[in-house]
């Protein structure tokens, strides 16, 4: 589905720099506050499990090259993509020395680093 | 986060505007029964009202989607699929979950090379969702079976599981969700690279708006000025640094002096260094003098994993090697040949190893550690080594000599950890360091995140935290991270969704005013606002 013509504008408004890409971003005037009612009907929803808030899963490309085969262009001078699988990180717990869990990250596919178990010190 | 910077926080308070957020709508992905809709019994802990394991998971995620929501910024809706599945865990080892983010643009700017942005900070530039309602902005996976069983009925990581609680107070063993959730979720609002590490290739052959701003301080190159040859070198490099502006002028406020082990007399330098879950903190005070190495008369005489003669190390810090035995049963065999420190050296490339206790034994000297190569250098000048651990004058913990945050970047290349993080070395913990420990708080303190996402071109709530049209008179967000009004504004909102009155609100708010109080987050003024705006909050 294609966007209305405002958002149109405000996309042609980012292209020509209207929209700054600077840190120094002043605060918008229409974003969401926490009192909409449909917010506040959503997060609601969520948190019951309730069906409106469920969708089948999104399956990302696998690979890089799957991805860039179904790269499109949805706007003047705006191309969408997904990101591939071999991209995403996963996460293993880690023990850390003082006996507590954390986590790290390896990649898709890759095997976890192995854990030294406490005291272990090869 | 610096005591100073909470000070100065709590009276910025007083200063600050009204603020409007961003809505991050979590998307259930999840099959009846399962995950996110396990209906199994839970009691209610730490702040989370859930009584399923499901129900907590869904609350804890949303507490995770209001605190980012109330940090950021954006006229779109930032979809988030959210979604637990019996992942690997077996003996190999266990993955707790995986996330990044889904749709990604490339968008051109006026006088940059068209860039690739993480799908909701694109939303946020162009003021729209580009996606119009479909597919998801974020991605994010975890493990259901994690310290529960798995499909197979095999028992997966006994003793740990997810700490569903809100407050911080994860018990020993096991792993707070909403830590993990907030990291999760960052990496898919901004903070990670699109290249490929290994390779040194650009997705796509696109630039990105994180990698923009890297810069390897080894070729005194920025990232994208680099061959794919010179970017494969750099991420092993161990010098990457981000060069964004905010994060640059946030790190002093963040980060720690830096202490370094310094070597004198022969050898000459600073050296970082790996400390011990056993025995006393090193201090300048008791991590000083000179260095003799352990020669225990074994056939592996510097390990250290048998008694050394009476006396021989004594009033002297012990230089060990690492392997054969436990850390501190090496430390107990210096100290009892009188050592009143030990340095162990790794015994193989990488950092300077954390070091476990072991039960069998008690060391009460304080001990360390250090890479293989600074053992090596240290080694090489004995005798006549001294050690001390000291302040690096105008350093930094966690960034280089000119102030900009330092990134992971080990050798060999972690893919999917290396150049995405900030640097272990980071002091205090960050949330985007690739090892979260429990020593972190997302609930209250983003560190150099926000700061980073400013970089990217995303703006953060610059107002106060709101309880329905009422004004908190706190901050969503200050320099530095600190996000106790994004903390109050979605506790808020979860005590108003699970609450079944008014009553039940107001005494939820109230059970959560205490504790904000009692942790000393809050001034008593503040927590008077609190009460008095979740009053009206009907």
């Amino acid at each position: 589905m294609k966007p209305s013509t405002s958002r149109s504008l405000l996309a042609a408004s980012f292209l020509i720099g209207a929209v700054a890409l600077a840190a120094t971003a002043t605060a918008q005037t229409t974003g969401k506050g926490d009192n909409s009612s449909n917010n506040k009907r959503d997060r609601a929803d969520f948190v019951r499990g309730n069906d409106n808030t469920k969708r089948q899963r999104v399956v990302l490309p696998k690979t890089e090259k799957e991805a860039i085969a179904n790269m499109r262009r949805v706007e003047p001078g705006i191309i969408e993509m997904q990101l591939p699988e071999d991209r995403m990180v996963n996460l293993v717990p880690v023990r850390n020395a003082d006996g507590s869990m954390g986590f790290e990250h390896v990649a898709e596919g890759q095997s976890p680093p192995v854990k030294l178990p406490q005291g272990e010190v090869k | 986060m610096k005591k100073t910077l909470l000070l100065t926080c709590l009276s910025a308070a007083l200063f600050a505007g009204n603020a409007l957020a961003a809505t991050i709508i979590p998307v259930n992905a999840d099959p009846v029964g399962q995950g996110l809709n396990d209906p199994t019994p839970l009691k209610p802990a730490g702040g989370n009202p859930g009584t399923s394991i499901g129900e907590q998971r869904r609350i804890a995620y949303q507490f995770a989607a209001e605190l980012w929501g109330a940090v950021l910024q954006s006229d779109a809706e930032i979809r988030v699929q959210a979604s637990f599945q019996p992942l690997r865990c077996d003996a190999s080892g266990t993955v707790l979950g995986s996330a990044g983010a889904g749709a990604i643009y490339v968008l051109t700017e006026p006088g940059q090379p068209d860039t690739l942005y993480h799908g909701a900070l694109a939303d946020s530039l162009v003021g729209f969702d580009i996606q119009n309602g479909a597919g998801v902005d974020v991605v994010s996976r975890f493990n259901a079976s994690f310290g529960l069983t798995n499909p197979d009925g095999s028992p997966c990581s006994p003793g740990s599981g997810w700490y569903y609680g809100l407050d911080g107070n994860t018990p020993s063993g096991q792993t707070n969700f909403l830590n993990v959730v907030m990291h999760e979720i960052a990496h898919g609002l901004g903070f990670s690279g699109f290249g490929n590490v290994s390779t040194g290739a650009p997705l796509a052959g696109f630039q990105d708006i994180y990698s923009r701003f890297v810069y390897d301080n080894n070729s005194q190159s920025p990232w994208y000025q680099l061959t794919n040859a010179g970017r494969v070198a750099a991420t092993i490099g161990g010098n990457l640094a981000f060069r964004g502006p905010q994060v640059t002028a946030e790190v002093p406020l963040v980060l720690d002096d830096k202490v370094a082990l310094r070597a004198s007399g022969s050898v000459v330098g600073n050296f970082n260094y790996g400390t011990a879950a056993f025995g006393p903190a090193a201090s300048p005070a008791n991590f000083n003098g000179s260095v003799v190495l352990v020669n225990d008369g074994s056939a592996l005489p510097s390990q250290g994993c048998a008694a050394s003669p009476a006396g021989a190390y004594a009033g002297r810090i012990a230089l060990v090697d690492r392997g054969s035995c436990a850390f501190e049963i090496k430390a107990r065999f210096a100290q009892d040949a009188g050592a009143t420190a030990v340095l162990i050296a790794n015994n193989a490339p990488g950092g300077p190893p954390a070091m476990a206790a072991d039960a069998t034994v008690e060391a009460t000297v304080p001990t360390l550690s250090v890479t293989q190569a600074d053992g090596a250098a240290i080694k090489a000048g004995l005798p006549g080594v001294t050690l001390a651990l000291a302040l690096v004058p105008g350093e930094l913990q966690g960034a280089d000599p000119n102030g900009f945050a330092l990134l992971f970047a080990p050798n060999p290349v972690q893919p999917g950890s290396s150049f995405s993080h900030y640097d272990t070395s980071t002091s205090p913990n960050a949330l985007m360091e690739p090892a979260i420990t429990a020593s972190l708080a997302a609930n209250y303190n983003l560190d150099l995140t926000p700061a980073l996402f400013r970089d990217e071109g995303w703006t953060l709530n610059q107002g106060n935290a709101m309880i329905g049209t009422c004004d908190t008179g706190i901050p969503v967000v200050e320099e530095g991270g600190l996000i106790i009004g994004a903390n109050v504004q979605a506790q808020s909102n979860i005590c108003k969704i699970t609450a079944r009155n008014h009553g039940a609100y107001q005494s939820c708010m109230a059970q959560y005013t205490k504790r904000l109080r009692s942790g000393g987050l809050i001034s008593g003024s503040e927590g008077g606002q609190i009460t008095s705006c979740a009053s009206n909050n009907r």
